[in-house]
């Protein structure tokens, strides 16, 4: 089991080198001078210069690379070259509503998609299995911002039950908590459907199994063979396909925090594109870069508790 | 049928947790969402976050509208006649008769934000000086072009002394954000890198927090030395996407935002929303290269003025929003050129200037253009209006970082959409079309020495009437050499709810002034 974990880890550990390097070779070919998109149209020559100098942009990228690695693996993520905030502050300033984003969707995904993907599968070519289906595909198909922008509209400029944007007051948990609702479902409504489509396949193909007809034999409850036995088989894919969509996951709650103008780490880059700034780009990318590695690797983990087989080896 | 009860039980258990939520939501919602008339929440501008609030690396958007705000400074411009100074912190303000001193008397009593003291005449030598310090590396430290030195005569008077004229000072530099002074003792004691981000001024306003990516949140000085703001706080909020805005506004979280040019209708039908149009300081042209083939032939350029039409572009890109630019400097900004000729497009003028150029069967170029709306949509009506005359440009779109390298290549042909954001000052306006601009950010690389030595003439002009003549005769010259063809002065468009009343100066929202209307 060490074995495996190490393994794991070592091909995370490389994952997330190769993708910090590529990062840094696209950002050189990037159009134009970060000095000069910074410092505005009036800056002259010498200070784009020296700004250049500053930013280490006049060395090799050979070089630039290695400093940059070097910085990383130290915790330095660099510098906001004009209001010199280190970029790691700016980035641990927002990435807790984005984790906590991510979480409450994800939270949401299951507890509606998975009893919904058990119940259509206990009740295959039902009524209710087909409307199901029907709503699972459909919530799929819906991207994540087009979800957001209607739940949006419906709720908070119509109806007006929720706000529109922001994250909540700091320290009042109940208003975080009340401006999560909207995002957290609009980024939740494409994961519900597919949790519940995939559930409901690996229930079906579990309850033709030789241990569900064993288990019904000896007069268990439905219930306790649905949940106890069936589904703990089940949901191994389903927690893999979690795990690698937190990165997907990532993505789309870059644009429900646009839409809902909720500080994040998806809203922190698409700011630092439309500003140019850089530094903070970079940074706001590696940790989402981070980010996903860690969730496959979390779910690569949780296979070995889940499955005595993934252990056994 | 298999555990449906059970799975009822569950999710039914499920279902009335997330309602007692719900209601509980709800029920905090109403008081949430309730409007507290005293705080102006408003978009930032162009929806960008700050970055710093040191006013020598200000280089705009919302810090701008900030900086006015939190800062004072020895005059300020009169948002009803913007061509005019009047007094903030200075209580005398005299220039000399040669335009190369000028003598202050600040008002007594000014406190600094945060217990930080008394603004003095020392305070407004450290501010000035330090912008043209080159240990400072301050990207517009030209905006005190001629400064030699602030001289301190006591606490309350000083002058400021210029190795020579610079008329600018008294119209983008003293009154705007350069212009700011700041506490001498707060930047030592705060140092230069946090000041950025923590700002010590005198102003209206002070500088309460800043929540990167969310919002920027200002708070009335209670011992402001003029008139108290109306607002008790005011809340910025750096939303990128001009429609998410709307939606906030259309939600009542903000309360004054700009808006597209789209929803102008729909906001001035709303009975509780007044619109208003802000003059943006902004200039767009139709431009070429005038080093390169076809046109660095007038006859082409002429071509081209009479091919396209101007105002079937402000239909469609400024949805006839704002009105056409026959020449570069726009009414308000001294020198204006108010019977520039407006070209009407005359096709058939247009094939004869092509044909006399040798061009009759046209030709194919490139028109460079922002991925903007305005001005892609400009580019995309300027090409249609262009292939009625057998000219075929493609479009090339480019992004702010690669336009700079792109348009400043002196041997790159073909024409372009672009735009400056400038200031008051007229002298800022015609300094980018100059000889000593080309291959910088003179696009055109027009070479005109009379342009030249009349903007080194006109900057040095002390006299306003002599200025405005010597303002005149360049975009003469301009229109004489069909140097563009000017499209828009552009606009913005704000909406506030009714009970405010906002006054802006130009692009900039002046917040110390938003009044409270019953």
């Amino acid at each position: 089991m060490f074995l495996y974990i190490a393994r794991r880890a070592l091909l995370i550990f490389i994952t997330v080198l190769g993708a910090i390097i590529l990062l840094f070779i696209l950002f050189q070919f990037m159009p134009g001078d970060m000095a000069t998109i910074l410092l505005g149209p009036r800056a002259s020559e010498a200070l784009v210069e020296s700004y250049r100098v500053r930013m280490g942009l006049d060395q090799p990228v050979y070089i630039q690379i290695s400093r940059y690695l070097a910085n990383v693996f130290r915790g330095d993520l660099g510098t906001d070259v004009l209001n010199h905030i280190p970029v790691r502050r700016l980035v641990m300033n927002v990435l807790p509503n984005t984790i906590i984003l991510a979480f409450s969707a994800i939270l949401l995904a299951c507890l509606i998609g998975i009893p919904l993907g058990v119940f259509s599968a206990a009740n295959k070519g039902s009524f209710f299995d087909l409307l199901s289906g029907f709503l699972s595909i459909s919530m799929i198909t819906i991207p994540h911002f087009l979800a957001g922008i209607l739940l949006l509209l419906i709720f908070a400029v119509y109806l007006g039950w929720f706000p529109a944007m922001g994250g909540g007051q700091p320290g009042d948990m109940i208003n975080q908590l009340y401006h999560l609702v909207l995002p957290a479902l609009a980024l939740s409504l494409g994961w519900i459907g597919y949790i519940a489509r995939l559930t409901r396949a690996t229930v079906l193909e579990e309850l033709g199994a030789d241990y569900v007809r064993t288990a019904r034999a000896k007069g268990l409850q439905e219930r306790v063979v649905l949940y106890k036995h069936v589904l703990r088989c089940s949901i191994i894919p389903v927690i893999a396909v979690i795990g690698v969509g937190f990165g997907n996951l990532m993505g789309g709650a870059v644009l429900i925090e646009i839409v809902f103008h909720r500080p994040g780490l998806g809203y922190l880059i698409y700011n630092a594109i439309a500003t140019r700034n850089f530094p903070v780009l970079q940074g706001g990318l590696i940790i989402a870069i981070f980010l996903y590695a860690l969730a496959n690797f979390i779910a690569d983990l949780s296979y070995v508790f889940i499955d005595p087989r993934v252990r056994g080896e | 049928m298999v555990s449906c009860q059970n799975i009822f039980k569950t999710s039914g258990r499920l279902f009335l947790l997330s309602s007692l939520i719900v209601i509980l939501l709800l029920l905090v919602s109403g008081i949430a969402l309730a409007e507290d008339d005293h705080v102006l929440r408003t978009r930032a501008r162009n929806g960008m976050d700050m970055t710093t609030l040191d006013p020598a690396h200000m280089i705009g958007n919302e810090e701008d509208n900030i900086g006015l705000a939190i800062y004072s400074r020895l005059i300020e411009l009169d948002p009803d006649d913007p061509s005019q100074y009047r007094l903030d912190a200075a209580e005398v303000f005299e220039v000399n008769e040669e335009g190369t001193e000028i003598y202050f008397e600040l008002k007594e009593g000014i406190r600094f934000h945060n217990g930080y003291g008394e603004l003095t005449a020392e305070d407004v030598k450290f501010s000035y000086e330090r912008i043209i310090d080159p240990e400072v590396e301050a990207a517009y430290a030209d905006d005190f072009a001629t400064l030699e030195r602030v001289e301190v005569i006591d606490d309350y008077s000083g002058r400021i002394i210029l190795s020579e004229v610079f008329p600018g000072i008294l119209t983008r530099t003293l009154p705007l954000l350069r212009g700011s002074i700041l506490s001498k003792e707060a930047f030592i004691d705060i140092g230069a890198e946090s000041f950025a981000t923590n700002p010590i001024g005198s102003g209206p306003y002070q500088f309460s927090e800043w929540r990167p990516g969310e919002k920027m949140i200002l708070t009335r000085n209670e011992d402001y030395y003029r008139e108290l703001p109306d607002f008790a706080r005011i809340e910025i909020y750096p939303i990128v996407e001009e429609e998410a805005a709307e939606v906030a506004f259309d939600t009542r979280e903000l309360n004054e935002t700009r808006i597209s040019l789209d929803s102008i209708d729909r906001y001035e039908r709303e009975e509780d929303v007044n619109v208003h149009e802000l003059d943006m300081l902004r200039f767009i042209w139709v431009g070429f290269n005038h080093q390169e083939p076809p046109f660095d032939d007038i006859k082409v350029r002429e071509a081209m003025r009479y091919a396209i039409d101007v105002d079937e572009i402000i239909e469609g890109a400024f949805r006839g929003a704002t009105e056409r630019a026959n020449t570069l400097l726009p009414s308000g900004i001294l020198g204006h050129w108010a019977d520039a000729p407006a070209y009407q497009q005359d096709l058939e003028k247009a094939r004869e200037l092509l044909a006399e150029a040798g061009y009759s069967e046209g030709f194919s170029t490139k028109l460079a253009s922002y991925a903007v709306s305005t001005e892609l949509t400009t580019a995309q009506i300027a090409q249609y209006h262009l292939t009625l005359i057998g000219v075929r440009p493609d479009i090339e779109l480019i992004e702010g970082g690669q336009a700079y390298p792109l348009l400043r290549q002196i041997d790159r042909p073909g024409m372009h959409v672009s735009s400056f954001t400038l200031n008051p000052d007229p002298g800022y306006w015609t300094e980018w079309y100059t000889n000593n601009q080309i291959g910088s950010w003179n696009y055109m690389h027009w070479e005109n020495d009379e342009f030249q030595e009349l903007h080194d003439k006109a900057n040095l002009e002390p006299d306003p009437d002599r200025r405005a003549e010597l303002y005149g005769e360049m975009q003469k010259i301009m229109d004489e050499d069909v140097v563009f063809i000017p499209i828009s002065y552009d606009i913005g468009v704000h909406a506030s709810r009714d009970y405010i009343n906002p006054i802006y100066l130009y692009h900039y929202s002046l917040y110390q002034h938003f009044k409270i209307v019953d």
